[in-house]
């Protein structure tokens, strides 16, 4: 669960010259990792978008006539203990575990960039006091983080995201900054520093764009890693409480009953790892499609 | 006045722990050297000699440790910043590619200078094919990105941008030691044809003699960070004194005498 860099050297950011926007493209045809990981992104966000609009049943309302129905005509994926419709409450459940996954990643992407970005302009005493700092986040574990906040601050959904963010960003601080130190040293920067750029300009139009390439690989990463770790906080009941869907907390809620009905524990688990997996997929696909030497060969 | 003055500058990096004392390592040790107007500096020296933090000193990227470099008599870093600088002097790097910005396309990269200098009149597209062609590029080549054209032509780009602003004053640190021979002619070529047009002045660091021989008129040899020699370039070639330079002259091969710019 925790997602701090853990990341096999095969999907390991790169940097280099860039492809024109055609290039990227042509390199993305008959990539098929790239196409099964995006066609599989786009349809849980899409859904996850227009839940509100689909023709489910109530995922809240209780039928206790029809407990514990096994997947069939009236209801697709069955119901579980209360006589809820399954399909609705992980359908419904997707909108958390992608808004929290999207915008605690958001968050501590940002945090972490701004933090990086002062650390490697900020010289000799700045720098160091952030980057220690962020060792000391970088080495709690994220889940284990958030359970601590969570402990303090009480659970529910908003708490669930800040205590992700919370814990998520040293990652994208300390990547940051390791490019920021070595895209600054570069002649291109110097180039525009002696034709008279400002180091505010140098900042946003030469170093933020070669510097942030990686982070695109860890986003990735760090969303499918929130999303793991807010089904584990709700499965151990800090997230989101009952009676709303969430994907731990309904398999926590039927662990005891896969010999009954297996499908209220396959329908959850199946759509957390397979969100989980369209993001680390993506992030691969993306680290490719944007390391240049994957493509033209260089000098 | 002279447009360039070096004067007795010395520089020193601080040691490994980049703390005080224990010596650090001394890069230049008290160089001079003084170019008029319109004229041509050559530098040469072997790998570690210096040549590059002289070209850092001279533009104003790095402080020296001792002594002063003046632009037209102006201390470089006191009385004139980096920005005031830009339309006086620029440097060409050895690694055309390095110096270009990989995701900015060329035309991006060669309005650069104007957008900084918030003349936006000159960064228009038709002011860059102007300058592409000046410099002997195609203007088709503005929407392509540096990864996508060759080392000739990069050069070329680099120097296109670093004439932007007008300088009377081009620093080349090794311009052409990445091109092979005919390459690297053209580029000979090209430097010669814009200071005939421009009035430019020059300082060429090389490591051999050929580029030099050709596009100076005067000489310094640096060696471990000292200038050992320095005269015109001709009589310092043919008369070497000091040990390094007649080495130097002994083991270098002539390039083949030009055929045309």
């Amino acid at each position: 669960m925790d997602n701090s860099g853990q990341i096999p050297a095969a999907w390991g950011p790169a940097s280099g010259p860039e492809l024109s926007d055609a290039g990227i493209w042509r390199h993305l045809r008959g990539n098929s990792t790239i196409i099964f990981a995006g066609v599989l992104a786009l349809t849980i966000a899409l859904t996850a978008l227009l839940v509100p609009l689909l023709p489910l049943q109530d995922p809240l309302l209780p039928d206790y006539t029809n407990v514990l129905q096994a997947p069939g005509a009236g209801h697709l994926l069955g119901t579980d203990l209360h006589g809820r419709d399954e399909l609705s409450r992980v359908l419904w459940a997707s909108r958390t575990s992608l808004l929290v996954g999207l915008f605690a990643t958001g968050l501590a992407l940002v945090a972490g960039v701004a933090v990086g970005g002062l650390a490697g302009y900020g010289g000799r005493y700045i720098d160091p006091v952030l980057m220690r700092t962020t060792d000391i986040f970088l080495s709690f574990p994220v889940i284990l983080g958030a359970i601590a906040i969570l402990a303090i601050f009480g659970t529910g959904r908003r708490n669930v995201f800040f205590a992700i963010a919370f814990f998520a960003w040293p990652i994208f601080a300390r990547v940051f900054r390791s490019r920021v130190l070595s895209v600054r040293e570069r002649e291109y920067v110097k180039a525009a520093r002696l034709l008279g750029a400002s180091e505010r300009r140098i900042f946003f139009t030469h170093v933020l764009p070669n510097a942030a390439g990686p982070l695109i690989t860890y986003t990735a990463m760090a969303v499918a890693g929130a999303i793991l770790a807010e089904a584990g906080l709700s499965f151990i009941g800090l997230g989101v409480q009952p009676p709303y869907p969430a994907w731990g907390l309904m398999l926590a809620e039927s662990m005891g009953l896969f010999e009954r009905a297996p499908w209220l524990v396959l329908a959850p688990g199946l759509a957390v790892t397979l969100t989980s997996l369209s993001f680390i997929l993506l992030g691969a696909a993306a680290t490719r499609a944007m390391d240049p030497r994957d493509r033209s060969g260089g000098r | 006045m002279p447009l360039l003055e070096v004067e007795n500058v010395s520089k020193i990096f601080p040691g490994r722990s980049g703390s005080r004392g224990a010596g650090g390592n001394v890069a230049l040790h008290n160089v001079s050297l003084t170019l008029e107007k319109g004229g041509s500096l050559g530098i040469i020296g072997e790998s570690g000699a210096g040549k590059t933090t002289l070209a850092s000193l001279i533009v104003g990227l790095e402080q020296p440790s001792q002594g002063k470099v003046r632009l037209d008599g102006a201390v470089v870093g006191e009385q004139i910043t980096l920005a005031e600088m830009a339309g006086r002097v620029q440097l060409v790097w050895q690694d055309a590619a390095g110096s270009l910005d990989p995701r900015m396309r060329i035309g991006a990269a060669l309005a650069e200078p104007f957008r900084i200098q918030g003349m936006m009149e000159r960064g228009r597209p038709e002011a860059i094919s102007g300058m592409m062609e000046e410099v002997g590029l195609s203007p088709a080549l503005a929407r392509r990105y540096p990864h996508e054209l060759s080392g000739g032509e990069l050069q070329r780009a680099v120097i296109a941008r670093a004439l932007a602003l007008e300088p009377a004053l081009l620093i080349c640190d090794e311009p052409a030691s990445a091109l092979d021979a005919r390459l690297k002619r053209q580029i000979i070529g090209l430097l010669e044809r814009l200071r005939g047009e421009r009035g430019l002045s020059y300082v060429i660091i090389a490591h051999d003699v050929g580029m030099v021989r050709e596009l100076t008129s005067e000489l310094a040899i640096l060696y471990r960070g000292e200038v050992v020699e320095a005269g015109p370039t001709d009589a310092v070639l043919s008369g070497p004194r000091h040990p390094y330079t007649q080495e130097l002259i002994a083991s270098v091969p002539r390039l083949p005498r030009r055929q045309a710019g």
